[in-house]
């Protein structure tokens, strides 16, 4: 058996060419072949409670991507076997993960339609393979703004890319659009985000793989809105309100020679409908902010990295809801970066249990993973 | 029959940082690869939107091509034709210098994504075979006959990746982007025999201006031209 091993995993190596993405094309059409599977062993320890105590293997990721393009149109269906099976709706490893068509019919214009990510927040637009971390910040994950939706989207890049501006509307469900409902109202969720890079197009990634030889900067502004009619629940849920809630965030980054450093803070405003949340306040909202700050450095001699994040969120200002948590990783590719190992470790500095019958059951989480990029 | 060859290459020379001597804003968008045909005296710049301009020695703009690819990556000039590769459409196109139409295309068939394929093309004057290249994963030149049809890879693991390829004087030079370098190989051992570095982002094409020692470098996200004297290589 151990040889047998021994020989898939040389013969894995040798001709990891096969492995690679697929691409096909004929008379302009072409087809694009793509995908990831990730593995992962996480170890928590506990808080409090001796239930909670977690370890687990997971199938993060078995996705597969097709990419088609023909002239000024370009379609990309992609989608997480492993979380499909499970009936997953969390955010960051959801089933269906794009189905969307693009269409680029004069200049840089390009006018999307469909289920994608949401043009909001630099860290929801970095891909999990393209940052040093399994997870996003707390404020990024998908928790308080939706990371995907269905919507239309309008780009318009300026200046060879370095500005680009975005509109754009959505369901405001986030991924529980993928239900094909909206709610009662039938209202939209307005998206814009205007991001600049200097002096090149940002990369979009949380890393410096390529050594930036000048240095690289990024900032990024964005809005949105919606005026829901969803039931705001009791352990109050902020992915999607009953009522109004307006977001505005901004991001930056600097990227040279191997080192990145990136951040975001995001405020909102709730406006419920049903005010209980708020009874004995003087005002009808409530307020709540996160940030994060992260630092990245690629070595990229013996392809290894390292990183570490400190990210704080408050979801309301009058009741439970902060946290803030620092987590360290380091990391490496192989294989022509088509694989990729990655530890993460976080600990939990504060946090508030939103709910007192699920106090926070760990403190320090350990995160080990294989990608492979195919 | 495919040879594949795995060469260990070593520099000969100490490497060395050049400055440019000049740049230029060039009117075409994400500029991919650049080269000099010496019958015409111009140039032929082609982008990854899928467009091919033809300039004079001094950059301006004498013609645009009628036809639009969907990503040119590399282009070179052979007697009367331009060959350019289409990357994501997998193809090699000849154009006519003289009728700027399509005389003929070639498929090149290869495992990998749409981005994976000929990034760099020049033709070998000394061997009569064209050498195109993979940019990365892994880094690949690969030798074809006047049909291309491939005549051997060459695993070039000392250089990081490759955005493009010129012929120059009986040497091949090969430009990378992640290393903004250029490095002149033998053609026959494709040992690397110098290398010069330059402060350029993203490096996409290079050329060398007729029998001069001066070489143009394109950079695709400054959109600019550069020229350098090649002291030193």
């Amino acid at each position: 058996m151990k040889k047998i091993l021994i020989s898939i995993v040389i013969l894995f190596i040798s001709f990891n060419e096969l492995y690679s993405q697929l691409g096909f094309a004929h008379n302009g059409h072409s087809l694009e072949v793509t995908g990831l599977v990730t593995a992962t062993f996480t170890n928590r320890d506990k808080v409090k409670n001796p239930k909670k105590y977690l370890n687990f293997f997971d199938a993060r990721n078995a996705q597969v991507r097709l990419e088609y393009n023909y002239k000024i149109v370009r379609c990309v269906a992609q989608a997480d076997i492993a979380s499909l099976t499970l009936g997953n709706f969390d955010p960051e490893n959801i089933g269906l993960m794009n189905l969307w068509f693009q269409l680029k019919p004069v200049g840089a214009l390009k006018i999307r339609a469909g289920f994608f990510k949401v043009r909001y927040s630099r860290s929801n637009l970095v891909s999990e393979y393209d940052s040093p971390f399994f997870n996003r910040s707390e404020i990024c994950r998908g928790q308080i703004f939706g990371s995907r939706d269905f919507g239309l989207n309008v780009n318009y890049a300026f200046f060879r890319g370095l500005l680009n501006i975005d509109v754009g509307t959505y369901t405001g469900l986030a991924e529980t659009s993928l239900k094909g409902k909206n709610d009662l109202n039938n209202k939209y969720e307005y998206v814009a985000r205007v991001d600049f890079a200097w002096p090149q197009k940002d990369k979009g990634t949380d890393f410096d793989l390529y050594h930036t030889r000048l240095p690289q900067f990024t900032l990024g502004a964005n809005v949105r809105y919606n005026a829901k009619d969803a039931t705001i629940s009791d352990t109050y849920q902020l992915l999607v309100v009953g009522g109004k809630k307006i977001l505005h965030g901004y991001d930056a980054g600097f990227f040279y020679k191997g080192l990145a450093l990136t951040g975001e803070l995001h405020m909102f405003q709730v406006t419920p409908l049903v005010g209980t949340r708020l009874y004995g306040n003087k005002v009808n909202y409530f307020n709540g902010f996160g940030y994060y700050a992260q630092a990245s450095y690629y070595l990229r001699k013996i392809n290894l990295y390292g990183a570490i994040r400190y990210d704080k969120i408050d979801q309301n200002q009058f009741y439970a809801g902060f946290g803030d948590r620092v987590t360290a990783a380091i990391g490496s590719y192989f294989l022509h970066n088509h694989m990729q190992v990655k530890l993460n470790y976080t600990h939990i500095l504060n946090t508030e249990a939103i709910d007192t019958y699920n106090p926070p059951s760990w403190q320090n989480q350990w995160r080990i993973g294989v990608y492979y990029s195919l | 029959m495919m040879v594949t060859l795995m060469l260990f290459h070593t520099t000969s020379k100490p490497s060395k940082f050049i400055k440019y001597t000049s740049k230029s804003t060039i009117d075409i968008t994400e500029p991919s690869d650049i080269c000099y045909d010496e019958t015409t005296s111009t140039f032929y710049v082609v982008s990854d939107e899928g467009t091919i301009k033809i300039k004079d020695r001094d950059l301006h703009t004498l013609k645009t091509l009628r036809y639009k690819g969907s990503d040119f990556e590399a282009v070179c000039v052979v007697d009367t034709l331009i060959y350019v590769s289409d990357e994501s459409g997998k193809q090699i196109i000849a154009f006519s210098t003289r009728s700027n139409e399509i005389v003929t295309t070639y498929d090149i068939r290869n495992i990998g994504g749409l981005n994976a394929g000929i990034e760099g093309l020049t033709y070998n004057t000394k061997m009569n075979t064209f050498i195109g290249s993979y940019e990365k994963d892994p880094v690949v030149l690969i030798e074809y006959d006047k049909n291309f049809h491939e005549i051997k890879k060459i695993n070039m693991k000392k250089i990081s990746d490759i955005s493009s390829l010129t012929f120059h004087r009986g040497y091949l030079y090969v430009l990378s982007d992640e290393d903004a370098s250029l490095s002149k190989v033998d053609p026959t051992s494709y040992q690397v025999l110098n290398t010069v570095y330059f402060d350029i982002i993203n490096p996409e094409g290079v050329t060398f201006i007729g029998g001069s020692d001066s070489f143009l470098v394109v950079s695709d996200a400054m959109q600019k031209i550069y020229t350098f004297n090649a002291v030193g290589l």
